[in-house]
C-alpha cells in the first residue's frame, strides 16, 4: 500500500530554535515558506497580526519555553515554601531533624515547640539565629539564662549530679588525667599478654583528633534517633578510639584478669577447702557443700543479684556454731576479781572479806587492773596487788552506791563509746554491787570463817583456781547442755548434736533434788552459785567463793562483748588488747572475725564495717561491672563451681589466731581466667561488646537528676 | 531553501536603503596605481595578452587593478605555505623565489589559530541574543570607506585590507632558511613565472610552502581573476605547459608510489603522462538534476574514464575530483570505492598484465572508473610504467595480488635484469628501516568502507566529498535538540543548520556545510567573499564584501547554505537603496569560528551521537561507528 | 581500539592534532592525563569506557567506606563528612545543567560532561546510603530531603534507561518529526485527509464515495483531527491503528477500484499519522523525564543546602 502513499509538504525549517514561540501556519503550498519572514515575535504576536489577520496565525509557545516557564513557576513555589518554612513560628517543627528519646522528650514535653531546641542547642540564641535564619521573634524566649556554653554545659544542667563537677564530666571515663594514666600503667604491668598495638594511622588519628581532657557528651550520645533509639549504644571501635594499646576483641587481645580472686580484705577466715574436705563429713549426716547455703540470696526477686558475699551468721554458720559458741562462753568473764592478800595488808584496809585474806596471790587480773586503775598491765608483785585491793574495794563501793551512772563514766573515761558504754551500764543491775559490796565489805556483819571451813569446797578455797576450772571443765560443758534442756526445746539447737552430751547426768540429779523434802531448796540455794544451770542465756552473776563479779557472754554477737573488744581495740596498744586476748569468749570472736587489724587501709573504717563479712569498698570508681544474675539464668551456671573452683587441698590450721592476721587472697579458690568467659562471650554467643563488662563512666550513673531543673524544663519556663 | 519572495512583512514597514555591493566594490589592494598598472602591462606576461579577447565589463587592466595586488617580499619571507587554501596565485615579477616542497614543520610555518572572542565577549553573545532573525551592524554589510562604482575611476581608495579575504596572512620569516634548503629539495623560480594557480584553480590546498630568495617583486592574483585571464589561448597554454614543466614532477613525486624514482625515470614519466579532465568543473550543476535519478542511473549518467574489461593500459592518478570505482555486479553497477586526490586507478591490472607471459592475452581492467562529477587525472602510459616505475616500486606496496603476481614470475619477464632488482631491494630495506611504518601502506587505491551499502550512500548523495559532516547516531539521538539550540544561542539565536538530512541506517547526513574538499559554493562567487580559511581550512563567508547572488546557496549540492533578509538589531529591513529589493547574505556552519569553544553542535551533544567528520577518507567514521557498536 | 590515522600527505589539511599546542610546561606535565581523558572520551569503545568508569566508580566508594569508617571509629562526625561528599557530588551534579546553558564556553563536550554526571550519581547514591541513617529520614525536612533525592536518582536511573533503549524505536520509524512540529505535521495530515475525502465526494461517477464518506465522518475524522490520548502517549500501543485499518479494508468490499486507491491512501495517512503519535509519544517521554528530573534536582539542590547550613549550626 507504501505506493498510495500521498506526497505530505516539509516542514518549516526552524531558524531560531531557542524563541519562545514558533510559527503555527500550515503552508498549503508545501513550500515550506511563510509569508512573514520574521516570525512570531518573543511575545508570541504574529507579525501579520495587526495587519491581514485572515493571514496571521497562532505561534505555538516552543517545548523549550515551556520548560523554562515550568521552572520558574517552581522555583518561586519553592521561595514561598522556603519563607513559610523557614521564617515562621513553624520553622522547628520543619527542621526538626528526628525524635528526641523517650526520656528527653518527655521532659521536654511541656516546652513549647520553640523552646524545645534552645533547650540543648546553645548556639539557637536569638542573635545566632536571627543572624542565620531570620525570625526573631520564635527564638527571642529560648535564649535564656543559659544560652551561653556548649550544649555539653546543657547536659550537665540536668546530670551535673551525676559527675564530681563540669570538668570530671568531660574528662575521660570522668577521671583525670593523671588517673587515668597511673590505670593505664596499672593494666599494662598486669596483662601477661603483648597488647597488640593497632595501624599507625588509626592511632595517629586518635591522638590527633580526640582530646581526651575535653569531651562532649554527644560524642557518643547523640540524640534525635527516635524514641526508641538508644542513647547509650556505642561500638567497640569507637571504645578503642583514645586508647593507646588496642586489641582486636575479648577473645583476641583482651587482657587476662589479674585480679580475680579479690583482693580485697576479707574479714571471716572461713577456709572453703578445709569445711568442704574435713568439717562437712564430720558432721553426722554429712551434709553437703553447697555454694548456694551461704551465698543464695533466697530473698532475691527474679532481677537482682542472686549472689551475694554471705548469708548471715544466724543462717549460713549458726546450725554448726552456736553450740561450740555457747560452751566456749560458759565460763563467764569475771570482770571484777578480789585478789587474795595477807593478812596484814588487810589490816590496813578498812575492811576486806575474810574469805579473801591468806596466802596472798602473786596478780590481778588484767581486767580488773584495767577497770580500777586504768593501767593495762596487771601488777605482778604482792605489793602492786595490796595497792590494787584499796582501789578496788572503793570502786566496787562506788559503784554499789552510785550504780550505773558511775559505772558509764568509769567505762567512758576507759574510751568505750557512749551508745556501747549504756548498753554495758543498763546489762549490770545495781542490786548484784549492793549485794556485793554489803556482803564482802560490811563490817558490822561479822563472818564467822570457823564455821565454813567445814565446807569441802573450802579446802580449795584461795587455793588455785585454774585446777578447780579444769576440773569443771567437762562437768560445765554437761550443765550447759543441761541448761539448754531446761531453756525449752525453743531454741533449735535442742538438736544439735552437740546437746545430746553423754555427760548431761544432771536430770537424774536434779528429780533426785525433788524427792528431796520442803526444807532442802534452801540448803541447795545454800550452796554454791551455779550460773550454769541458772544463766545459760548469759548475764551478770557474783561469786562469792571466789569473789569474782562476772559477765556470761550469750552466744554469737554478744554487745558486751563486742563493746569490751571494740574498746581494748581501740586502746591501740598490744597490753590493752592482751588483757582481753587470753579470754576464750574473745578467742572464739577472732577466730573467724578477722577485724582488718592488718592493713592500715581499713583502720579509718568504722566498727560497723569491720565487722561485716566484706569489706564494701566506699568511693571507688570502678570501670567495670558484673552481674551473676544472667549467668544464674542459665542452669549450667548455677553449678558456682564452674567458674569458681576450689584448690581443693587443705592447709594446717595456723595456731595463731590473733586477729592482726588477715587474709589478703583466696587460697582456696583456682584464678578466674578469661577463658572461662570467652567460650560463652564471643560475637556468636553472648557477645564481646566493650559494654557488656565495662562501663564509660566511671562513677556509676545513677540518673540522679537536678529534680528542681527537670521540673522547671517540664514547666517549660526555661527563663531565669 | 528558497529565500521567500514576498516582500517581507507589511509593505509600509521603515526600510534602510543602502546600495547593493558589486563585483569590484572590493579591490584586492586599494592602493594599486595607474603607474603599478601601466608598469604592469608592459611586462610579460601581460604584454603579450590580446586585450580584445576579454570581455567589455572586465577589461584587463580592471583584473589587474581589481583582482591583483604586487607584493614586495624581503628574503626568508613566506609567500605562501603548504596546505593552506588558496583563492590566489602568484607570478614572480622581479627577483627569485624558493618552492619547497618537503613538508616543514607547522610551527615554522606559524599556524595559528584564528583570534577568538574572550569570554565575556561569548557571555554577553549568549545571553543578550537579538530577538529579531538575521540581524547585522551596519559596517557588517558593506565594505566601509567610500566604495567606487566606476571600474575606469582608480582613485585609490583607503578601505583597510582587513576585509579583504586574502590579505590578513600575517607576514612570516622562516628561520633558519639553510637548513631547510639543505633537508629538502627545493626549486628556485625566476621572474616571469607563476605559482599558486594550481590551487587557486582547483579549489586545492598548496602543495608547496613558497619562500622568496632575495628581494623580490610578486603580482597576486585572486582565481576570479585569473579565471578571466585564461580566456586568452597563449595563457592558457602557457600555464598549461608551465604546469607540466613545473609542476607535475612535483605532484608525481609526491604519489607514495614514485617517491624512490630516480630522476631520470621520473623525466620521462612526466614526459609520457598524459593530463585529462572528466565531468565539468560546475558538477553540482548536473547533480541537482540528476540526484533524483536512482543509483544505477546515476552511474550511467557519469562520464567515463576507464571502462571495465578494457585491456589495462595505463595507470590513472586522480589529480582532483571524485571518481567512483565500481564493477558489474547482477543488472548493475556495485561501487567498491571512490577514489579523491592523490588516489591511483588500475594499479594492479596493470601490474598483473605486465608479470603475465607474452603469448598470454594481456590483463583486463577488473574495474569501471567513472568521474563523479568533475574529475582531472594524469594517466601513465604501461610500458612507462614498467620500464620507468614497476622495478623501483616495493612489493609492500603493491595490492596484495599484484604483489604476489610479481613474485612468481620468471626474472627475465621483466624488463630490468636481476641484480639491479635486488639493489633496489636492499635500498628499499634501507628505508624501510629508516622511515618506519608510513612506508608499509599500499598505494593509495581508493577510499572503501567495510559495508557497501554504506558507501554506495555515501557515494550517492557525494558525502564523501565532506571533511568536517555532521554525521548523527541516531541509535544514541535522543532528538533533544540541544545541537540546534546550542547552534542558535552562539550564533545571535539563528540556528546554522537544520536537524533534516539523509538516513541511512543509524547513521544521520545532517543538512549542515561540511567545508568541503572540493567547495563548488565557491564557483562563481563574483567578489570571493566565500573563501577558504587559510589555517583552518573551513569555508567561511566574509558578508561586508558579499553582493548576496545567492550563488553558492544555490550551487552547493547539500542546501547547506540559506539566504537570509538581514536587519539591524531593531529589526528593520536593509533594502537596497536603488531597487528597494532587501539585501540578502549566506547563512552557514562556519564551525562556530572565532567562538571560545570548537564546533558548538558537537560538544553540546549529551550523548556522543554527534558529530563532525572527515568522510573524504574510512577510517575516521568507522572507527566512530566500531566504537558504538559493542 | 583503534586510533585514527594522521593524514595522507597529499591532502595536507592542517588537522586539530598537528597544530602546535602553545601551552606552558605545567599544562606539559599534566599532558598524559588530558590525552588519557580525551582518550577515554573519543577513541575507547563505549563497552570499554562503562567497565572503566564502573571500575573507577566502585573503588571510590570503597575508599570513602573505609575512610568514613576509621573516623567513625574516632568519634568523629562521619555525617558531617558524607555529607560533605554528597554535597559536592550534588553541585557537580547540577553543573551539567549549567554547562548545557552556556554552549559558548570552552567547557569541555556535553556528552563527557554526561558521562561524569552518570558515574557521579552512582557513587552519590552510595555515599547517600553512608550518609543517613534510614533510607527515608523522619523529619519534616529530612523526609522531604530523602525522598527528592531518591527520586531524583530514581529518575536519573530511569533516564539511562530510556535515553538508551527510546532512541533505536524512535529511528525505526520513518522520518524525523521536530518535537515542536508534531502538531504541524497532525495538521497536515488531517488536511491531507479532508482533501483526499472531498477529492472522493466530488467524484460523482464512483459508487463508493459514500461509504468513505460515512467512515471519514463516523472514524477517521475525529482521529484525524484530535490529539493522541493520554493513554496512548503513556503506553503506544498498535490496537488503535489496527482498529481503524481493519474498519478501512472491511469496508472495502463496497468500494470499486478507484475507491479502493482512496481507501488505500487514506490507509496511508492513518498509518502515517499512527507513526508521528508513536514519535510524539517517545519524544514526550524522552523529553519529560529530563524536566523532572532538572526541575527536582534543582529543588534537591536548595533543600540540601538547607539542610546542610542547619546540620552545620545544630550539630555542635
Amino acid at each position: 500500500m507504501r505506493r498510495d502513499e500521498l506526497k505530505l509538504p516539509d516542514p518549516p525549517l526552524v531558524r531560531r530554535p531557542c524563541d519562545a514561540f514558533v510559527c503555527d501556519r500550515q503552508d498549503p503550498d508545501g513550500s515550506g515558506s511563510s509569508p512573514c519572514a520574521v516570525g512570531p515575535d518573543h511575545r508570541g504576536r504574529c507579525p501579520l497580526a495587526g495587519h491581514d489577520d485572515t493571514q496571521a496565525c497562532v505561534p505555538q509557545r516552543t517545548w523549550r519555553s515551556k520548560r523554562r516557564r515550568l521552572m520558574l513557576k517552581v522555583s518561586l513555589a519553592l521561595l514561598v515554601v522556603c519563607g513559610l518554612a523557614l521564617g515562621t513560628p513553624w520553622a522547628p517543627r520543619v527542621i526538626r531533624p528526628g525524635e528526641l528519646s523517650k526520656a528527653h522528650s518527655q521532659i521536654l514535653s511541656g516546652t513549647l515547640q520553640k523552646d524545645r531546641c534552645a533547650a540543648c542547642h546553645a548556639n539557637v540564641s536569638t542573635e545566632t539565629w536571627t543572624k542565620q535564619f531570620g525570625w526573631a521573634v520564635s527564638m527571642a524566649s529560648s535564649s535564656g539564662g543559659d544560652a551561653a556554653g556548649s550544649m555539653t554545659d546543657r547536659c550537665l544542667v540536668c546530670h551535673h549530679r551525676a559527675f564530681g563537677g563540669d570538668v570530671q564530666a568531660r574528662s575521660a571515663h570522668n577521671l583525670s588525667l593523671a588517673e587515668l594514666e597511673q590505670a593505664h600503667q596499672r593494666w599494662m604491668n598486669q596483662s601477661e599478654v603483648p597488647l597488640q598495638t593497632v595501624s599507625l594511622p588509626r592511632k595517629w588519628m586518635a591522638q590527633a583528633l580526640i582530646d581526651s581532657s575535653n569531651l562532649e557528651c554527644n560524642a557518643c550520645h547523640q540524640e534525635h534517633h527516635g524514641q526508641a533509639a538508644d542513647l547509650k549504644a556505642i561500638t567497640d571501635a569507637r571504645c578503642q578510639a583514645c586508647h593507646k594499646t588496642q586489641f582486636h576483641s575479648f577473645a583476641n587481645g583482651h587482657p587476662e584478669f589479674t585480679d580475680w580472686p579479690s583482693v580485697t580484705n576479707r574479714r571471716i577466715r572461713f577456709d572453703h577447702n578445709r569445711h568442704a574436705k574435713l568439717h562437712y563429713p564430720k558432721q553426722s549426716g554429712a551434709p553437703v557443700f553447697d555454694c548456694q547455703q551461704c551465698h543464695f540470696d533466697p530473698r532475691v526477686g527474679s532481677q537482682g543479684e542472686p549472689i551475694i558475699a554471705s548469708r548471715p551468721y544466724e543462717e549460713a554458720c549458726a546450725s554448726c556454731h552456736d553450740a561450740g559458741l555457747d560452751a566456749i562462753s560458759g565460763e563467764g568473764i569475771a570482770i571484777w576479781q578480789l585478789p587474795t592478800i595477807s593478812q596484814q595488808s588487810a589490816a590496813r584496809l578498812e575492811s576486806w572479806p575474810p574469805a579473801a585474806i591468806g596466802f596472798p596471790d602473786e596478780q590481778v587480773s588484767a581486767l580488773t587492773s584495767l577497770l580500777v586503775s586504768s593501767s593495762v598491765t596487771a601488777p605482778l608483785s604482792r605489793k602492786a596487788v595490796d595497792e590494787t585491793a584499796g582501789p578496788l574495794r572503793d570502786q566496787l563501793i562506788q559503784l554499789a552506791l552510785g550504780g550505773q551512772r558511775v559505772l558509764q563514766d568509769r567505762l567512758m573515761s576507759l574510751g568505750m563509746g557512749a551508745q556501747q558504754a549504756d548498753v554495758f551500764a543498763a546489762s549490770l543491775p545495781p542490786q548484784l554491787l549492793v549485794e556485793a559490796a554489803l556482803k564482802w565489805f560490811d563490817v558490822r556483819e561479822p563472818v564467822a570463817p570457823a564455821t565454813d571451813f567445814t565446807d569441802p569446797t573450802n579446802v580449795l578455797f584461795g587455793g588455785d583456781s585454774e585446777s578447780l576450772l579444769s576440773g569443771n571443765g567437762g562437768e560445765l560443758l554437761g550443765s550447759a547442755g543441761s541448761g539448754d534442756l531446761l531453756s525449752g526445746g525453743t531454741d533449735p539447737l535442742g538438736t544439735d548434736a552437740l546437746a545430746l552430751d553423754p555427760l548431761a547426768a544432771n536430770p537424774s540429779a536434779e528429780s533426785s533434788t525433788d524427792r528431796s523434802g520442803e526444807s532442802d531448796w534452801a540448803n541447795q540455794l545454800r550452796q554454791r552459785y551455779a550460773p550454769e544451770s541458772t544463766q545459760p542465756l548469759g548475764g551478770w552473776y557474783r561469786d562469792d567463793v571466789i569473789g569474782t563479779i562476772t559477765y556470761r557472754s550469750s552466744g554469737h554477737a554478744d554487745p558486751i562483748l563486742v563493746a569490751l573488744i571494740e574498746t581494748m581495740l581501740d586502746q591501740r596498744s598490744q597490753g590493752a588488747w592482751a588483757a582481753l586476748a587470753e579470754l576464750p569468749a574473745v578467742k572464739a570472736c577472732v577466730e573467724c572475725h578477722t577485724l582488718g587489724m592488718g592493713s592500715n587501709s581499713e583502720s579509718h573504717l568504722g566498727w560497723a564495717s569491720r565487722w561485716r563479712t566484706t569489706e564494701v569498698r566506699l568511693g571507688v570508681r570502678s570501670l567495670t561491672r558484673f552481674s551473676h544474675r544472667p549467668h544464674w539464668n542459665i542452669s549450667v551456671l548455677r553449678d558456682c563451681r564452674q567458674c569458681h573452683a576450689m584448690t581443693g587441698e587443705v592447709v594446717p590450721e595456723s595456731g595463731d589466731k590473733a586477729p592482726v592476721v588477715t587474709v589478703e587472697v583466696h587460697a582456696d579458690f583456682h584464678a578466674l581466667s578469661k577463658s572461662a568467659c570467652v567460650t560463652c562471650h564471643h560475637p556468636d554467643g553472648a557477645g564481646d561488646s566493650c559494654t557488656q563488662c565495662h562501663q564509660y563512666h566511671a562513677s556509676p550513673i545513677r540518673l540522679d537528676l537536678d529534680v528542681t531543673e527537670v521540673a522547671r524544663r517540664a514547666r517549660g519556663n526555661t527563663l531565669e | 531553501m528558497k529565500p521567500p519572495s514576498l516582500p517581507p512583512g507589511p509593505n509600509d514597514a521603515p526600510v534602510i536603503a543602502v546600495r547593493r555591493p558589486e563585483r569590484w566594490d572590493e579591490p584586492m589592494d586599494p592602493t594599486m596605481s595607474h603607474s603599478d598598472i601601466d608598469w604592469l602591462l608592459k611586462q610579460p606576461p601581460f604584454s603579450t595578452l590580446d586585450p580584445s579577447s576579454f570581455p567589455r565589463t572586465i577589461p584587463l587592466d580592471g583584473i589587474l587593478l581589481n583582482d591583483c595586488r604586487l607584493l614586495r617580499v624581503k628574503p626568508c619571507q613566506v609567500i605562501c605555505r603548504q596546505g593552506d587554501y588558496a583563492n590566489s596565485a602568484f607570478l614572480v615579477i622581479d627577483g627569485s623565489v624558493r618552492l619547497l616542497t618537503e613538508g616543514l614543520p607547522e610551527e615554522d610555518l606559524g599556524r595559528v589559530r584564528e583570534r577568538s572572542l574572550s569570554w565575556t565577549q561569548a557571555l554577553r553573545k549568549l545571553f543578550f541574543p537579538s530577538r529579531v532573525p538575521e540581524t547585522r551592524r551596519p559596517e557588517e554589510i558593506t565594505p566601509l570607506g567610500n566604495w567606487n562604482n566606476d571600474v575606469n575611476d582608480f582613485a585609490p581608495t583607503d578601505a583597510p585590507a582587513s576585509n579583504a579575504p586574502t590579505s590578513d596572512a600575517p607576514v612570516l620569516f622562516l628561520q633558519d632558511m639553510d637548513g631547510v634548503l639543505r633537508r629538502g629539495q627545493a626549486v628556485t623560480l625566476l621572474a616571469g613565472e607563476l605559482f599558486g594557480e594550481v590551487a587557486a584553480m582547483y579549489r586545492s590546498p598548496r602543495t608547496a610552502t613558497v619562500v622568496a630568495d632575495e628581494l623580490a617583486t610578486l603580482l597576486e592574483i585572486r582565481w576570479q581573476g585569473l579565471k578571466i585571464l585564461r580566456r586568452d589561448r597563449g595563457f592558457a597554454d602557457r600555464m598549461e605547459q608551465h604546469y607540466r614543466d613545473t609542476w607535475l614532477p612535483l605532484h608525481l613525486r609526491e604519489l607514495p608510489l614514485l617517491r624512490h624514482l630516480p630522476e631520470s625515470n621520473l623525466k620521462r614519466v612526466v614526459a609520457n603522462t598524459q593530463m585529462r579532465s572528466f565531468g565539468r568543473m560546475q558538477w553540482n550543476a548536473d547533480y541537482k538534476k540528476n540526484r533524483t535519478l536512482t543509483p544505477a542511473e546515476q552511474i550511467a549518467s557519469e562520464p567515463v574514464v576507464a571502462p571495465e574489461g578494457r585491456p589495462a593500459t595505463e595507470l590513472i592518478v586522480v589529480r582532483s575530483g571524485f571518481g567512483r570505482v565500481c564493477q558489474s555486479y547482477g543488472a548493475g553497477m556495485r561501487t567498491t570505492a571512490y577514489l579523491g586526490k592523490g588516489h591511483l586507478f588500475g594499479l594492479e591490472d596493470l601490474v598483473l598484465s605486465i608479470v603475465s607471459p607474452p603469448n598470454h592475452p594481456p590483463g583486463v581492467l577488473q574495474h569501471t572508473l567513472t568521474a563523479v562529477g568533475f574529475l582531472d587525472t594524469l594517466h601513465i602510459p604501461l610500458e612507462t610504467f614498467a620500464t620507468e616505475i614497476l622495478p623501483h616500486i616495493r612489493r609492500s606496496e603493491l595490492p596484495t595480488r599484484a604483489a604476489e603476481a610479481l613474485v612468481s614470475v620468471p626474472s627475465d619477464a621483466l624488463p630490468r635484469s636481476d641484480h639491479e632488482r635486488r639493489r633496489n631491494r636492499r635500498e628499499d630495506s634501507r628505508t624501510l628501516v629508516g622511515e618506519g611504518n608510513r612506508d608499509q601502506e599500499t598505494a593509495p587505491t581508493g577510499t572503501r568502507f567495510e559495508s557497501t551499502a554504506l558507501q554506495e550512500f555515501i557515494v550517492q548523495h557525494r558525502f564523501n566529498n565532506g571533511r568536517e559532516a555532521m554525521v548523527i547516531d541516531l541509535h544514541r539521538c535522543t532528538r533533544c535538540d540541544d545541537c540546534l539550540n546550542a547552534c542558535a544561542s552562539v550564533h545571535d539565536g539563528n540556528a546554522r543548520f537544520a536537524r533534516v538530512g539523509e538516513t541511512h541506517g543509524r547513521v544521520h547526513f545532517v543538512q549542515a556545510c561540511m567545508h568541503c574538499t572540493d567547495p563548488v559554493c565557491m564557483i562563481g562567487c563574483p567578489t570571493g567573499a566565500i573563501h577558504r580559511d587559510e589555517a583552518s581550512g573551513h569555508v567561511r563567508i566574509s558578508e561586508p564584501i558579499c553582493i548576496g547572488c545567492a550563488v553558492c546557496s544555490n550551487s552547493c549540492p547539500y542546501d547547506a547554505i540559506h539566504m537570509a533578509e538581514i536587519r539591524d538589531p531593531q529589526g528593520v529591513l536593509y533594502t537596497d537603496a536603488k531597487s528597494g529589493k532587501p539585501i540578502n547574505k549566506p547563512t552557514k556552519c562556519d564551525m562556530c569560528a572565532g567562538l571560545p569553544t570548537g564546533p558548538a553542535c558537537a560538544s553540546a551533544c549529551p550523548h556522543d551521537a554527534l558529530v563532525r567528520i572527515d568522510l573524504s577518507e574510512s577510517p575516521p567514521l568507522e572507527d566512530w561507528l566500531r566504537r558504538r557498536a559493542s | 581500539m583503534r586510533i585514527r590515522k594522521p593524514g595522507s600527505r597529499m591532502k595536507g589539511l592542517p588537522r586539530g592534532d598537528q597544530r602546535p599546542t602553545v601551552g606552558t610546561d605545567t599544562r606539559a606535565r599534566w599532558r598524559w592525563l588530558t590525552d588519557l581523558w580525551s582518550e577515554l572520551l573519543t577513541s575507547t569503545s563505549f563497552a570499554r569506557r562503562r567497565v572503566i568508569a564502573t571500575g573507577a566508580v566502585l573503588v571510590a566508594l570503597l575508599f570513602s567506606l573505609a575512610i568514613l569508617r576509621v573516623a567513625d571509629a574516632h568519634l568523629m562526625r562521619t555525617s558531617i563528612m558524607s555529607g560533605g561528599i554528597l554535597m559536592a557530588c550534588l553541585v557537580i551534579l547540577i553543573a551539567i545543567g549549567l554547562r548545557r546553558r552556556l554552549p559558548i564556553l570552552p567547557l569541555g563536550s556535553v556528552s563527557s560532561w554526561t558521562q561524569v554526571h552518570i558515574y557521579t550519581g552512582v557513587f552519590a547514591c552510595g555515599v547517600y546510603f553512608m550518609h543517613v541513617p534510614k533510607i527515608i529520614g523522619d523529619g519534616i525536612l529530612e523526609s522531604t530531603l530523602s525522598l527528592l533525592f531518591l527520586f531524583v536518582s530514581g529518575s536519573g536511573v530511569y533516564g539511562i534507561f530510556a535515553s538508551r533503549r527510546l532512541p533505536p524505536r524512535l529511528t525505526v520509524i520513518k522520518g524525523e518529526h521536530r518535537f515542536d512540529q508534531v502538531t504541524w505535521h497532525r495538521n497536515q495530515i488531517a488536511i491531507a485527509a479532508r482533501d483526499v475525502i472531498s477529492k472522493a465526494v466530488s467524484n460523482d461517477a464512483s459508487k463508493s464515495r459514500g461509504v468513505l464518506a460515512d467512515y471519514y465522518r463516523d472514524v477517521l475524522e475525529p482521529f484525524f483531527v484530535s490529539g493522541p490520548s493520554v493513554g496512548y502517549l503513556v503506553v503506544p500501543n498498535s490496537r488503535r491503528r489496527h482498529r481503524l485499518l481493519s474498519g478501512l479494508f472491511d469496508r472495502e468490499r463496497y468500494l470499486d477500484a478507484w475507491g479502493k486507491q482512496i481507501a488505500g491512501q487514506l490507509a496511508g495517512l492513518v498509518r502515517r499519522r499512527d507513526d508521528l503519535d508513536y514519535q510524539f509519544a517517545l519524544q514526550a517521554r524522552l523529553r519529560g523525564w529530563v524536566c523532572l528530573h532538572g526541575i527536582a534536582s534543582m529543588v534537591l539542590l536548595v533543600v540540601a543546602v538547607i539542610h546542610g547550613v542547619l546540620a552545620w549550626r545544630f550539630g555542635a
